[in-house]
């Protein structure tokens, strides 16, 4: 605690007479950085979709709940994949995801022991999602303006599975589209009066994982996902 | 780190004969800036958004205790710990401390300047500690053993086959391909975090309203640094606090947008605490370090105090002249470009990084690119007149006082100015090449070896009219300057 009161006691040393003295009177105005007139929900699918296009993130639309797992089963085939980790949560649940996937041939990857030889619960998890060939999550909101899709972790919605595999594929509802990210802090995730109820981790994945560090040439898929693929359900 | 500031004479001198380095940084800089402005441009209104940025970071600093206290408080209230650093050293044996009660083995980084500031990493490794950078750029150099040359892209100055010959130490088949060498070091370090015990990253913002660490980044490295070690440790500079969630939603529009022009980074992590119940990854727990290092000393400066509004977007270096030709090593520690600059002699005893602010045209480039407008040249003013007013500095030469006591006394006088300049425009003929100056006579000589001196206009300045243009009796003269 030393540290502690001699620190915040240099500062209010340091600050002096003009500590406060910057004080912003005016909240910041929510209203003008949030997008104004409201956009229609065509809008805001359409600039998701042009943000993406240059985000080497590929969107799928689909119009029914059948349409989203069908689209979901193609895109596994088309990338050969065998093995998957899945977000159990209640907005995949609605499109029977991931429960249709081991009768039509994908397994779920196992958790074997992890590099140490240690196989408790914890390391269970991330060496599974670590050997899977695709994850599949679902997202809590899109932000359209960036092509961005909000994660909220918790219980079966691991953080790994949109991270580990080479291949992510998220569900997101049209409906939780939002037109940029002061409408996600401002509303309906956040909240600064009961900090307690945010999620322990929230990401906000913009297009695929990638690198310019060597020679400035640019690489995707370097540590995260090379591959990102969106449902989306209109 | 090794601090090797007060050698930077000598590494300009070496950066400069680096053909590599020369071809590397001649590529990066056009292409930085023409990314950072097209990010810009994608803002209504990106002036607005700037002052917006400068007074969220002024606000923070002129309450600092306060935000930082409430910072505390949510981070605790998430279950996370927070500790204080007054130095370097309490950083590193806090983070050591840890490690030691944790049993910790090994360590992966996720990039952080304030970690390099620290010499974090050789405090872990001189303790038997596995540490690994995991940003690719940091990993090249850390096989390199060389300190970052760029805030942003810390191996900017390595070319494709130094990079080959590195990673064929740990085994990679020699190549010239570029996402060949990437999914290699995917490989390495997929090993690496899976086996790790402790987390290591810096923070971008610290949002003291609701306890959110934020941090940005492109490659999943820091992701997964915070998600499967079982302990993770974030080390932040005091000054990274920002009041309020509005204050984050101004920064985050130009912090991606400034560093590569993207409106937002691949990954953007907000944090709170270690995993919550029923959770099945993320870390166990989670600890803040908070270090002031040098920083209240800042704080207490008010001349000074805006250098602590830097966010690390790397934009000033990426437009500055002197930056772009010897690069970040020059700088001799963590920080380069103009930031480093006035932030190095600051957080350093002066004697050792004294000429950095004197690395500078005074262009002002800086200072219109900084998102949260630093004056930076002006910071380097400050700290030059500083230097010119202490008891200690070095007496110039008694050739350069005299010669600017004679420019001091013309100055003052508008007739002898314009007789002098009649004269040196006469005197000037056996040095002029084209449309320089080149080789004056000893003792001058100093003076044109490293510099492109223009030649004295044959039309001056104050013999124009107010539109700048030739009076009509002259108006014949096509060499007007």
């Amino acid at each position: 605690m030393a540290a502690r009161d001699d620190l915040l006691r240099r500062i209010r040393s340091a600050l002096g007479d003009a500590r406060g003295g910057e004080h912003i009177e005016e909240p910041y105005d929510w209203g003008r950085a949030r997008s104004r007139p409201r956009r229609s929900p065509a809008d805001l699918i359409e600039a998701f979709e042009k943000a993406c296009s240059s985000l080497h993130a590929e969107v799928y639309k689909a119009d029914t709940d059948e349409a989203v797992r069908e689209q979901l089963l193609d895109l596994l085939k088309k990338e050969r994949i065998r093995t998957y980790v899945s977000w159990r949560c209640p907005s995949l649940e609605r499109f029977g995801i991931p429960e249709c996937l081991p009768s039509r041939g994908f397994h779920e990857a196992e958790a074997g022991a992890d590099a140490l030889g240690r196989e408790d619960g914890s390391a269970g998890f991330k060496s599974a999602a670590a050997v899977a060939d695709a994850g599949i999550t679902g997202a809590d909101f899109g932000l359209a303006d960036t092509g961005t899709l909000v994660l909220e972790s918790g219980p079966g919605r691991e953080r790994s599975v949109s991270l580990l595999p080479p291949i992510h594929v998220a569900v997101l509802c049209a409906e939780n589209l939002l037109p940029r990210t002061a409408d996600l802090l401002a509303g309906p995730l956040f909240s600064w009066n009961a900090p307690d109820r945010n999620a322990a981790c929230v990401t906000l994945i913009t297009g695929s994982s990638k690198t310019g560090d060597i020679e400035m040439e640019l690489v995707h898929g370097v540590h995260g996902p090379g591959r990102l693929h969106v449902i989306l359900r209109v | 780190m090794d601090v090797r500031s007060d050698r930077m004479r000598v590494s300009s001198r070496e950066a400069l004969l680096d053909e590599d380095l020369q071809r590397a940084l001649g590529k990066a800089g056009p292409l930085l800036q023409s990314m950072r402005n097209a990010g810009m441009a994608s803002l209504d209104r990106p002036e607005a958004l700037r002052e917006r940025a400068r007074a969220a970071k002024r606000e923070a600093m002129a309450r600092l205790d306060e935000m930082l206290s409430r910072l505390e408080a949510r981070v605790q209230e998430r279950g996370g710990q927070v500790h204080w650093a007054r130095s370097a050293d309490e950083a590193n044996r806090i983070v050591l401390e840890l490690a030691r009660k944790h049993g910790v083995r090994s360590v992966v980084k996720g990039k952080s300047m304030t970690t390099e500031e620290i010499g974090l990493n050789d405090a872990l490794s001189g303790s038997g500690i596995r540490v690994s950078e995991t940003d690719l750029g940091e990993f090249i150099i850390q096989l390199a053993g060389e300190p970052p040359s760029h805030i942003a892209a810390p191996a900017i100055h390595k070319t494709r086959q130094q990079v080959s010959e590195l990673f064929a130490r740990l085994g990679a088949e020699p190549t010239d391909s570029i996402p060949d060498m990437t999914r290699f070091a995917r490989r390495v370090l997929r090993e690496r975090f899976l086996e790790a015990d402790m987390g290591v990253t810096g923070v971008n913002f610290a949002v003291a309203s609701t306890g959110t660490i934020v941090l940005f980044e492109n490659e999943g490295n820091i992701r997964l640094t915070t998600t499967l070690p079982r302990i993770h440790v974030a080390v932040m500079g005091m000054e990274k606090v920002i009041p309020t969630l509005a204050d984050l939603d101004v920064l985050l529009r130009l912090l991606g947008r400034s560093a590569t022009g993207q409106k937002l980074p691949s990954y953007v992590s907000l944090l709170h605490g270690p995993r919550g119940g029923g959770e099945r990854d993320g870390p166990e727990t989670f600890h803040l370090v908070i270090l002031d290092n040098g920083r209240t000393r800042i704080l207490g400066d008010p001349e000074l105090r805006e250098t602590l509004h830097c966010i690390r977007c790397s934009a000033c270096l990426s437009f500055c002249p002197v930056y772009l030709r010897i690069g970040g090593h020059a700088y001799g520690w963590a920080y380069s470009g103009p930031i480093g600059s006035v932030l190095t002699p600051q957080l350093l005893d002066r004697g050792k990084a004294s000429d950095l602010p004197y690395a500078c045209t005074l262009c002002g480039a800086c200072a219109e690119v900084c998102p949260v407008m630093i004056d930076l040249p002006r910071l380097m003013v400050a700290l030059r007149r500083r230097y010119q007013e202490a008891p200690d500095r070095p007496r110039p030469a008694v050739l350069e006082r005299f010669c600017m006591g004679l420019y001091a006394r013309v100055l003052e006088r508008p007739a002898l100015y314009r007789l002098a300049s009649a004269l040196a425009r006469i005197g000037q003929a056996p040095f002029r090449r084209g449309d320089r100056l080149e080789h004056f006579p000893p003792p001058l000589e100093r003076w044109t070896a490293s510099r492109a001196v223009r030649p004295f206009s044959r039309l001056p300045f104050h013999a124009r009219d107010a539109g700048g243009r030739a009076q009509p009796e002259e108006a014949e003269d096509g060499r007007t300057r």
